[in-house]
């Protein structure tokens, strides 16, 4: 029955022939009913009156009519009774008669005045036998009254009766009455009806004087019990259907007659009987002394002046406007009537009148979802068949323009596919791109700053979902230090100065760590074009930075240890030169001499500066090894028993042990030496005690570790760790720890070069050393070497022993005047001839000059004009077999070509100590010898 | 009519002037309504420049006794009527060296008005003006001249409450106006609940044929007048009216005797028309010449159906024209009226009920009744010509 239209809305009746069925019929019983109810209830305004107000006129009409009919009936009845009375008492004889009976009364009251039986005598008298005889003769005459009376008009005793009983009695005993009578010609004294009596009727005296020449004899009572015409009036109900009544009642609506209904009441308490009984005429409808609905017509029955009788004309309004309910009923039935075979009618005509346009809908319907072929099958020659017509030729229309339409969208369509799948394609490669970049890229809102779009990369580096990050914006995650610059060069990107901008930054993660990044901000507007979005490239440099720090802080340690290098190079050769000459004196001088203990102390002194240059080059990695295959669990072990006894009781001192061998190319001392020395570190952080763990393991380091610390290789590695339950290392403390002369201990309680020493010693074994420490809790040194396999390439160091020669001739070349003196000085004196030049190319030209007699050269690897690794390559050429030493004050690093070469050459450090210098020099030239 | 409606909606102006028109005539309708209430009311209050009134002449000597009466009044008309033919009464009256002068007048309280500045002596009237007259102390009040219905008459026989908001034709003070309140009251409804038009009693009927009132109340003979011209008329209420025969206390006193030969005239003419159907049509036509002649119109009813009404009118007290002691009781039906009419503001300051309640006089009537012979109320003898 109803539909939802596109509005939503829904809609009752949408069927036309349902339309039509409920709009004819609202009108058909609308017209229907509002003409019935016009015929019974009348038009409003008009003069036309319905059935029910016309039948209501009627019955009151009717009643009206009764009502006065019979109040006609009443005083015609009166009348007559008046006549009658009149005719009694103005009869002549009769007047004769009672002047008679008067005389003949007084004449027996005379006669016997105490006799109270003077009537039985008066009823002897003609004068009364006479007078009942007339009386007599009226009443049968007249039929109504009950009895005749004729009473004395002075001593109102009653002289003749029909009712032999009252002769002699004295009537009117109501002074009013007797009053009331000297004046009236007729009176009538109406008997209220008793209402305890069931029957009886109404009840009259009539009372006429009797005047003889306007002299006033008697009065003439006459007695009315009942009366046929007035009891047909009363209780005939004639004309007024079942429920009708009169009643009547007197001046003070007390019922003079049987009413029909019961009741108990003396007195009428309904409005016409006290209207009527006030003298007023009318109709209404009202209710009856049973309290039901009435219509009632009252009239009033004038007696005399001063009173009268009311009567009511009623019947029951039920009964009086049945008809009319009836009529309202019968049209209810015939409504309901008329509804149905209306509704019935219309439906037929509205099927058939809907016909043509339902199939209309329908083929419209078909037309909607989608087959065009649909047409409407009318044919009739009406406007509808017209519509029917125009169409279905619309519809060919539109199917023809359809047909054609398709097959331009098929066109495109095909076109557009291609094209989309293109573009897919297309959106798939970018979109491949944008995710699957190795950089973050983001597309930000310009105007708001928040993210739109981001790849997984992006999500990586920040640590948010795509999710979280469009509910943030880029400032939010970066950094206080960096928003300011962010903003103006946003500022600068968005008013087009610029193009596009780039910076490192830094910025939140998720886990709440900072984290650098580089930034590149470009627009997605054209230029000219409002700034809506721009692109942001992300690229995590954290660890770029954090190897820049390192390489920053290896730099750094790299130029100190340069400069401690050179430092102590030069501090070596003055030493060199101060301790050779020492030694001569040593030699020249009595072991018991006064000055030998001088020469012995300065010569402890000297040892000693030796010894703190050899530290300041061990860190600058300049001193020489003696670097053999060796465990690095053996070299723990036998640091072990030292470690007890060094470390003190109140530290746990554990050792763990690693199941691999760990096979390293180490200086066993340096790296005892390193273990001595993080030991005390750790001791030294522990001085309430504490625990001290050394382990060693295999780690494989990769190229990341290996490139952050300096490693030349990822690979396999021995790592040795020293992990301390001490105060721990601050940050700043912990970039500073490896420099030397850095100390957080007391002056004179430490030089500051352990650390510094460890490292160097660690970086010439081609190892890292790590540092890991929590303030408060416990710091680890790790030392990383590499496992032996990879250490082969390194060179072993050789030891040398010394001895006197044999006038060989030896080349030397010291750039440094004392240090070369010295030396030849003590080659010689070892019988050695010395050619010393000052540099690499006097070195050249003695060799040259020399070159038979030359047994061996001796090279100072740093030298002004030409090196000594120049100097050996040039003599090497002229003469490949001669054999060389290298001195130096620090190991140098030779380059990738000569590394190979060099790295055989036998190398003395400076300062150079007499016995190993000899002992090599000897040891090498034997070694010529034996070659040739 | 669609043009000239199209012009006025489309012109304020013309709008307005219409409505400015329209309110001058109404206007212009309630003042000239209002003028001839005042004219009314200034014909009421001063009578003596009235166009026929101040025709009279009044006796200005002692021995005129001037009589008001009410020509077109049934049957107060007739009583007049043959009072004024009556040759036992003129020649009682002239052996006290009196005569008796007739006025006729248009209502009772216009007899009032000359009854109370001493143009008058006698009055038959109806109950208000008698009663107006009798609050005042200065009448007696002597016999019942009329005891009839007033009616009230609509175009449809519909009950009383039917006429809710409607328009009754009245004419104000007057016992017609009581009688309609009667009736009002009977279907619990009181003067607010219709619209009352102020009216001449001879205008009511063609007013209610023409549609201008919806029903009128009225005394005799107006109503019978009305069914008859109109026989789609309706009586849809009435109730009793009463008319009097009333003397200056002043004229009382002067003339004691006269004013018993009056009364007794009263008793005569009422006793003459109820000897015989005869002398009723006799006196009905009588009256009819005379109210024709007065009013200038010729008589609506036939002589036989004025006959009836003057019948119908005397028929209670036709034996002796005592005034019932009930009517002049306290709460009873004079009583009633007098209330009415104090309630309406028509009586003067000095009224009150206990001068009208001493106004009412039987002795007069119980000493012509004592002595019938003595003042001939059973002989007859009228000039009828």
């Amino acid at each position: 029955m109803s539909k939802t239209p596109a509005s939503g809305h829904k809609v009752m009746f949408t069927h036309i022939r349902t339309k039509m069925l409920v709009y004819f019929s609202i009108l058909f019983i609308s017209t229907f009913l509002s003409i019935e109810i016009i015929n019974i209830f009348g038009l409003p305004f008009t003069a036309f009156k319905g059935d029910y107000a016309v039948e209501k006129s009627k019955s009151f009409k009717n009643l009206n009519l009764i009502a006065d009919l019979e109040k006609e009936q009443i005083l015609k009845w009166l009348d007559k009774i008046k006549t009658d009375s009149m005719t009694i008492a103005e009869s002549p004889m009769i007047i004769n008669q009672i002047k008679t009976a008067k005389q003949d009364i007084k004449e027996l009251q005379a006669a016997k005045p105490e006799d109270d039986d003077i009537w039985n005598e008066f009823s002897k008298r003609p004068s009364y036998i006479i007078l009942l005889q007339q009386l007599a003769i009226a009443k049968k005459a007249y039929k109504i009254y009950k009895s005749l009376q004729i009473i004395d008009s002075e001593t109102h005793q009653i002289l003749v009766s029909t009712d032999r009983n009252e002769l002699g009695k004295t009537a009117y005993n109501d002074p009013a009455l007797r009053q009331k009578m000297k004046y009236d010609d007729i009176h009538i004294t109406p008997h209220i009806h008793d209402p305890g009596q069931s029957s009886g009727a109404l009840t009259l005296d009539i009372h006429k004087s009797i005047t003889d020449n306007r002299t006033h004899l008697a009065y003439l009572d006459l007695h009315i019990v009942s009366e046929k015409l007035l009891k047909q009036i009363l209780l005939s109900g004639e004309g007024l259907g079942v429920t009708g009544e009169t009643l009547i009642v007197d001046e003070n609506a007390r019922p003079l007659a049987p009413l029909k209904y019961k009741y108990t009441e003396n007195r009428i308490r309904s409005k016409p009987a006290l209207l009527a009984s006030e003298g007023q005429e009318s109709f209404m409808i009202t209710t009856d002394y049973r309290g039901i609905e009435v219509l009632a017509a009252y009239r009033y029955i004038p007696l005399t002046s001063s009173f009268g009788w009311g009567m009511v004309v009623k019947q029951d309004r039920e009964e009086i406007m049945s008809p009319i309910y009836t009529k309202i009923k019968h049209s209810i039935y015939l409504t309901l009537a008329g509804v149905i075979a209306l509704a019935v009618f219309t439906a037929m005509i509205a099927r058939n009148l809907s016909r043509p346009i339902v199939q209309m809908s329908r083929t419209a319907r078909a037309i909607k979802d989608g087959d065009l072929s649909a047409r409407v099958l009318v044919d009739t020659g009406d406007e509808v068949g017209i519509l029917a017509e125009t169409f279905n030729s619309m519809i060919q229309q539109i199917q023809d323009q359809n047909a054609d339409l398709e097959q331009k969208v098929k066109d495109r369509t095909t076109r557009l596919d291609l094209a989309n799948t293109e573009l897919i394609a297309s959106e798939e490669r970018f979109r491949a791109i944008f995710e699957q970049a190795a950089v973050g890229v983001a597309q930000i809102d310009s105007k708001t700053g928040t993210y739109c779009r981001v790849n997984r990369k992006y999500c990586e580096i920040t640590g948010y979902s795509p999710e979280e990050l469009q509910r943030i914006s880029l400032a939010e995650i970066t950094h206080q230090d960096n928003i300011e610059i962010d903003r103006r060069q946003m500022n600068d990107l968005l008013e087009g100065r610029i193009r596009e901008f780039s910076h490192e930054k830094q910025i939140a993660h998720k886990n709440s760590s900072v984290i650098w990044v580089n930034v590149t901000i470009s627009p997605m507007w054209k230029a000219g074009a409002d700034p809506d979005y721009h692109i942001e490239v992300l690229e995590d440099i954290t660890a770029a930075k954090e190897l820049e720090a390192q390489l920053l802080h290896a730099h750094k340690m790299e130029a100190v240890g340069q400069l401690a290098g050179g430092v102590a190079h030069e501090f070596n050769n003055i030493l060199t030169a101060i301790i050779n000459n020492i030694y001569l004196m040593q030699k020249k001088t009595d072991s018991d001499g006064p000055i030998s203990g001088h020469i012995k102390s300065v010569m402890e002194l000297s040892n000693n500066a030796a010894r703190i240059a050899g530290e300041l080059l061990t860190f600058s990695r300049k001193q020489k090894y003696a670097f053999s295959a060796i465990s690095l669990n053996e070299i723990m072990q036998s640091s072990e028993k030292m470690l007890h006894h060094y470390i003190g009781a109140d530290i746990d001192l554990q050792i763990n042990f690693s199941d691999a061998a760990l096979p390293v190319i180490a200086d066993k001392p340096q790296i005892e030496q390193a273990i001595m020395n993080l030991a005390t570190n750790a001791r030294d952080a522990m001085p309430d005690g504490g625990t001290l763990c050394i382990s060693t393991a295999q780690i494989e380091v990769d190229n990341a570790f290996a490139k952050a610390n300096d490693l030349e290789k990822a690979g396999i590695y021995a790592v040795l760790c020293v992990t301390d339950t001490g105060k721990g290392i601050s940050e700043i403390n912990k970039k500073k720890v490896f420099e030397p002369f850095y100390t957080t201990k007391a002056v004179g309680e430490g030089t500051g070069l352990g650390l510094p020493i460890i490292y160097g010693i660690i970086k010439q074994h081609m190892g890292c050393i790590t540092l890991k420490s929590t303030e408060g809790k416990g710091t680890t040194f790790c030392i990383y070497l590499p496992i032996k396999e990879q250490a082969d390439k390194e060179a072993a160091s050789i030891s040398q022993s010394a001895q006197k020669g044999n006038a060989e001739t030896i080349l030397l070349a010291e750039d440094d005047e004392s240090v070369r003196k010295s030396i030849t000085t003590i080659l010689e004196s070892y019988n050695y001839k010395v050619l010393a030049a000052s540099n690499g190319l006097d070195a050249i030209k003695l060799f040259e000059e020399n070159i038979e007699d030359v047994k061996l050269v001796i090279l100072d690897i740093v030298m002004p004009v030409m090196k000594g690794e120049e100097a050996l390559q040039t003599i090497q050429g002229m003469k490949p077999d001669i054999h060389f030493i290298f001195t130096s004050g620090y190991m140098p690093k030779f380059s990738d070509k000569t590394k190979s070469i060099n790295a055989d050459i036998p190398f003395i450090a400076k300062p150079i100590i007499p016995d190993k210098f000899l002992m090599m020099i000897s040891k090498m030239l034997k070694k010529q010898s034996t070659e040739k | 009519m669609i043009a000239i409606k199209r012009y006025i909606m489309n012109k304020p102006s013309a709008l307005g002037i219409i409505i400015a028109l329209i309110t001058c005539f109404a206007a212009i309708s309630c003042t000239k309504t209002e003028t001839t209430e005042t004219q009314h009311s200034s014909a009421i209050n001063d009578l003596s420049t009235h166009p026929l009134y101040s025709t009279y002449d009044f006796g200005a000597k002692d021995n005129i006794i001037d009589l008001g009466s009410q020509p077109l009044g049934v049957p107060i008309g007739v009583i007049s009527e043959l009072m004024n033919r009556d040759n036992i009464l003129k020649e009682s009256l002239s052996t006290l060296g009196l005569k008796l002068r007739s006025h006729p007048f248009f209502k009772g309280g216009d007899i009032n008005y000359f009854l109370k500045n001493g143009k008058l002596d006698i009055a038959l009237a109806g109950d208000m003006p008698m009663i107006a007259a009798a609050a005042t102390g200065k009448v007696i009040v002597l016999s019942l001249a009329k005891q009839q219905f007033s009616s009230l008459i609509a175009r449809d026989s519909i009950p009383v409450n039917e006429l809710k908001g409607k328009k009754i034709g009245n004419a104000f003070g007057s016992s017609a106006h009581y009688s309609l309140l009667l009736a009002l009251a009977s279907a619990d409804m009181t003067e607010k609940d219709v619209t009352l038009v102020k009216m001449k009693v001879s205008e009511m009927p063609d007013a209610l044929a023409n549609g201008n009132i919806d029903a009128f109340v009225a005394w005799e003979p107006t109503p019978t007048i009305a069914l008859t011209k109109y026989k789609d008329f309706n009586v849809i209420h009435r109730s009793i009216n009463t008319s009097y025969l009333y003397v200056t206390k002043d004229f009382a006193e002067r003339h004691p005797r006269a004013a018993q030969l009056i009364a007794a005239a009263q008793i005569r003419a009422m006793r003459w028309m109820d000897e015989s159907e005869e002398n009723l049509l006799k006196a009905s036509e009588l009256q009819l010449k005379t109210s024709q002649k007065f009013s200038g119109y010729p008589p609506v009813l036939k002589t036989a159906t004025n006959a009836a009404l003057i019948k119908n009118g005397l028929s209670a007290i036709t034996a002796a024209p005592f005034i019932p002691e009930e009517y002049y009781k306290e709460n009873g039906r004079l009583h009633r009226e007098f209330i009415f009419i104090e309630n309406l503001g028509k009586l003067p300051e000095e009224s009150t009920w206990e001068n009208a309640h001493r106004s009412f006089d039987r002795n007069i009537l119980i000493q012509i009744m004592k002595d019938p012979a003595g003042f001939r109320i059973n002989e007859y003898d009228y000039n009828l010509i």
